[in-house]
């Protein structure tokens, strides 16, 4: 092996010791407010295959419990396998609340279903997609309602809604989408709902819910979502700590010489 | 001749002059250890993006998953090439991969955007239109890498090989991958 092979190795060696010795779940002491427990929960999270998502709904359930959310909802595109797989991992192994759902992907809106068994069909008007996602005791939460959305949402349907999302990523970006987020929420005057939309990149739950709930059992929190006892909030600020620095330094340093270097000699060479 | 850098990084920056060089150099082949590599580096980014470290879960988990990318893209050379190639199918498997330089370069950066930035500049920094200019220039230029990789692996018609290539690879790792709406996202191009 060449000295850029083993520096390589080294250092790919050091940042896995330390990024998984501070690969550790965030505290999350249960909390209690007028009598209902105080939960985090991120209802929009994507998983591996099929969703544009990196990792796979049993990745998720750990990701969910290193970032301290109490409950999410994995919302597969237009597919409700990948919740109901997280919920059977999730429960076997001792996890977070997890929420089968889909995200009803439609070339006009984008609908998050919670709490629902059986997939709803995409190609359907809002409204009757959300009586569908009722008539299985789910909720219905618009995603990303900005304004290119708009002419979807008609008044029927949003009357039907259960709650929307206010605080998304792309509100804090450049552009208009944290006003248009808030103009429909003035709108639909339904549960307000902060998301992180996971797809496998930064933190999970970077935006999340404040949910009042009786317990953390998906009953509850689709019945705290219908009573509107939420709020939308940024997620704690990400763990800058100097192991998990040194892991990620490691592992770009470790990654690029091995791009860039020959690690070994080729057999035609010796 | 010996070179102190990469195989990848030479073929990257001349890819004719270095497959024309490498296909005379008939033995090596070890294409699982290349196809390791690269999964291995797939799995780092998506670690990396996930929760800015390297975490054995995360990395053992992307790996796996990434490791799909490589057999298929080997299984479908084997079908492109065919018996007309000039070495042995498993040292085509390893030049191919040589061939991945680009998009690993493009992984490494968008690893690094995601570790070192807060989540929302890095969000910013990888929006739709910086990210799918990026991936363009990427994707334009490893199919002329991999042109030349035809060319100087089975001579005749590198061009048709490498759209059926690309067709046979992307459209079920974009089914794989983003299945569930693929269809609605395209009638909404389409304006439907």
């Amino acid at each position: 092996m060449t000295a850029a092979g083993w520096t390589s190795g080294v250092l790919l060696a050091l940042a896995l010791a330390t990024g998984t010795i501070s690969d550790v779940p965030r505290a999350n002491p249960p909390a209690m407010r007028n009598g209902y427990r105080v939960l985090a929960v991120d209802f929009h999270v994507h998983g591996f295959p099929s969703s544009w998502a990196t990792l796979a709904p049993w990745d998720l359930v750990l990701e969910a419990r290193r970032q301290g959310l109490d409950a999410i909802v994995i919302a597969g595109h237009n597919n409700v396998w990948a919740g109901k797989l997280g919920r059977w991992f999730s429960r076997l192994a001792g996890g977070p609340t997890v929420l089968a759902g889909e995200e009803i992907v439609s070339p006009r809106y984008h609908m998050i279903a919670a709490g629902i068994d059986q997939g709803v069909e995409w190609n359907q008007p809002a409204a009757s997609a959300i009586a569908e996602v009722h008539r299985q005791g789910g909720i219905a939460i618009a995603a990303h309602p900005t304004a290119a959305f708009w002419p979807a949402w008609d008044a029927a349907a949003v009357r039907m809604l259960d709650g929307t999302e206010v605080l998304q990523p792309i509100s804090y970006l450049p552009g208009r989408a944290s006003y248009e987020l808030q103009e429909f929420y003035e709108r639909a005057r339904v549960a307000p709902i902060g998301d992180s939309d996971y797809h496998g990149l930064g933190p999970m739950g970077l935006c999340r819910t404040r949910v009042l709930a009786r317990d953390n059992s998906e009953n509850a929190i689709l019945e705290a979502v219908r009573a509107g006892r939420t709020s939308a909030e940024r997620g704690p600020a990400p763990d800058r700590s100097a192991t998990a620095a040194v892991s990620r330094a490691c592992a770009l340093l470790g990654l690029s010489i091995a791009l860039i270097w020959k690690p070994k000699r080729p057999p035609e060479e010796v | 001749m010996s070179s102190a850098w990469s195989p990848e990084l030479l073929v990257m920056l001349r890819p004719a002059a270095e497959y024309r060089q490498l296909v005379e150099l008939s033995n090596g082949g070890r294409w699982w250890k290349r196809a390791l590599r690269f999964s291995f580096l797939f799995g780092s980014v998506v670690s990396l993006a996930a929760s800015g470290r390297l975490t054995l879960r995360l990395v053992a988990a992307g790996t796996l998953y990434a490791s799909l990318i490589p057999l298929v893209e080997i299984a479908v050379l084997a079908t492109v090439l065919g018996r007309s190639r000039k070495v042995s199918l498993a040292r085509a498997a390893d030049l191919f991969l040589m061939g991945h330089g680009a998009w690993c370069c493009w992984l490494l950066g968008f690893a690094g955007i995601w570790a070192f930035l807060a989540p929302i500049p890095a969000f910013e920094w990888t929006r739709a239109i910086w990210r799918w200019g990026v991936v363009a220039a990427v994707a334009a230029w490893s199919a002329y890498v991999d042109y030349c990789f035809f060319r100087c692996v089975a001579p005749s018609g590198p061009g048709w090989r490498l759209v059926v290539q690309r067709v046979a690879c992307w459209t079920p790792a974009a089914l794989i991958f983003g299945g569930g709406s693929l269809w609605p996202e395209i009638l909404k191009v389409l304006g439907r």
